[in-house]
């Protein structure tokens, strides 16, 4: 079967049965070996995860961990599952995908950094090709079908935050907003640290971390709409975390648990799952936002800050970061937020003790008030 | 040039926008920048959502401040409404019968100052996750016979 559009313009019913056809072949399963199926919760939801191929299990599985259902809660076999996730290795399964380029199935295809995004023109279907991994999503089917062409090109990002954009699309889509934020929590209280690259954000929730608090991200968590009573959840998505040297010598526990990629990677991963007495877990109430910033000084303060600075504070990075995303839906979830919660500037000093024990008293000031 | 009758048609496809007690803020996913306006600015970016004529924002706008004398609201406005229009936020739509009329707004206490379009481009970059990978071909990404 000839996958290309001579046009460039595929239309929806052949595109249809491309993707068809790729379900389909996956479906084969004696094509695969060593296949794992596991159950994960995504937002609250049930995600069915197939993989085949031992090492891609074992990257994938790694992070995916703190998502993990345990047995007793996994949903029968055969029970629905608001996604099918399902993945094979090329290289392990002797097998390779029946679509070579995105572009041959996805007409509206447009680079994203080294990689490559595609949609349908209904954006039904959405997809991503690096160069060492090819995934479509089906937001219909709730299926996500992925091919990983060679393990070991697997770029660090990859490993960290597998699918992401794919997942974060079905995300949006089911209404669980990915933001560009940290979450972290204590005693059943969560506080979102939102702002860009840079803001202290990751720095705030790995001295959170280390000072005992519950750790779900920080960089990016899942924020679905409020509860009837008002009130949001945040949900953890991956617990990767990317250290820089300066980071290195602050946390040399984590330095230790380390990945290292390639020459071009100059931050190294780390999977928070990985490292001991780690309190992951995969939900938290959001009770306040909290925007850090590097002010200098050694003294770690906090104050008030508008709800229009949180938003603008907030919403620029989750949006243009995050390829598939509603942009304007984004917006107003945030513009919902930070008319429930309380919002808080958090200007960082160089006494990093005094970091964690200033988002403790802002956790305190939300409950007592 | 604005005409009075002219009415403005936000680029939704474009943009992400929300105003926030008071600030607008305008997101260009296309460009990655971003922008915020306030008071007066962002009183002017709701009504133009809302569909009135830029006359009769100029009005409303008049009777919402005290103007200083020197100072002339329509020519502030004008200069405000060729930013957005540069920066591709909005487009200007054909003189309408359907344009609401002038609104009624309520007398402010705060001074009037010259709309200000505060733009950022610090996140322009922002759009690739993936760190660089030197050695590799780019990924085939557009159609075959396509030019580029």
């Amino acid at each position: 079967m000839s996958l290309s559009s001579r046009s460039g313009v595929a239309s929806s019913e052949a595109l249809g049965a491309t993707f068809d056809g790729l379900l389909r072949a996956v479906e084969d399963r004696s094509r695969l070996v060593g296949v794992r199926r596991v159950w994960l919760e995504m937002a609250g939801r049930p995600v069915r995860l197939s993989i085949a191929g031992e090492r891609i299990a074992e990257i994938f599985l790694t992070a995916y961990r703190h998502l993990l259902l345990d047995p007793e809660d996994e949903p029968k076999a055969n029970a629905p599952a608001a996604l099918d996730i399902e993945v094979w290795d090329e290289t392990a399964c002797n097998w390779g995908r029946p679509i070579r380029y995105l572009r041959d199935c996805l007409p509206r295809s447009r680079p994203f950094g080294r990689a490559v995004l595609g949609q349908s023109g209904d954006s039904r279907v959405l997809g991503y090709q690096s160069h060492s991994l090819f995934g479509i999503l089906d937001l219909e089917k709730n299926r996500l079908v992925a091919a990983v062409e060679d393990v070991r090109r697997l770029s660090l990002f990859e490993r960290g935050k597998p699918l992401q954009p794919l997942l974060f699309a079905w995300h949006g889509a089911i209404g669980a907003m990915p933001l560009h934020a940290g979450l972290v929590a204590r005693q059943g209280r969560g506080v979102l640290l939102g702002g860009a690259g840079g803001s202290g954000k990751s720095t705030t929730s790995l001295l959170c971390w280390q000072a005992g608090f519950d750790y779900l991200g920080d960089d990016y968590i899942a924020l679905p709409s409020a509860d009837a009573g008002g009130r949001y959840t945040g949900y953890s998505l991956y617990t990767s975390t990317w250290l820089t040297p300066d980071h290195s010598r602050r946390f040399p526990r984590l330095a230790e648990k380390a990945h290292y990629g390639n020459e071009a990677e100059d931050k190294l991963l780390v999977l928070l799952n990985e490292v001991d007495d780690t309190r992951l877990t995969r939900s938290s109430p959001v009770n306040a936002l909290v925007l850090p910033r590097i002010v200098g000084g050694s003294e770690t303060t906090y104050r008030p800050a508008s709800r229009s600075e949180a938003v603008r504070r907030l919403a620029p990075s989750s949006i243009l970061q995050l390829p598939f995303i509603d942009g304007q839906a984004a917006l107003n979830r945030m513009h919902e937020l930070v008319q429930a919660v309380p919002c808080f500037w958090l200007d960082l000093g160089t006494d990093f003790p005094g970091i964690p024990r200033a988002v403790m008293s802002i956790l305190s000031e939300v409950s007592d008030g | 040039m604005i005409q009075r009758q002219d009415t403005f048609r936000v680029n939704s496809k474009e943009i992400a926008a929300k105003v926030i007690d008071g600030e607008a803020i305008i997101i260009n996913l296309g460009t990655g920048t971003y922008y915020s306006t306030d008071n007066v600015g962002a009183l002017a970016w709701e009504l133009a959502e809302a569909g009135h004529s830029f006359g009769a924002m100029v009005s409303a706008l008049e009777s919402r401040f005290v103007v200083p004398p020197e100072t002339d609201i329509e020519v502030d406005l004008r200069a405000f409404f060729r930013r957005l229009l540069e920066e591709n936020l909005i487009d200007v739509s054909p003189p309408s019968e359907s344009a609401p009329p002038t609104p009624e707004v309520q007398p402010s206490a705060a001074a009037y100052a010259p709309p200000v379009l505060n733009a950022y481009r610090d996140m322009d970059d922002m759009l690739a996750l993936d760190p660089p990978a030197p050695g590799l071909e780019p990924i085939p990404w557009s159609a075959p016979e396509s030019k580029h």
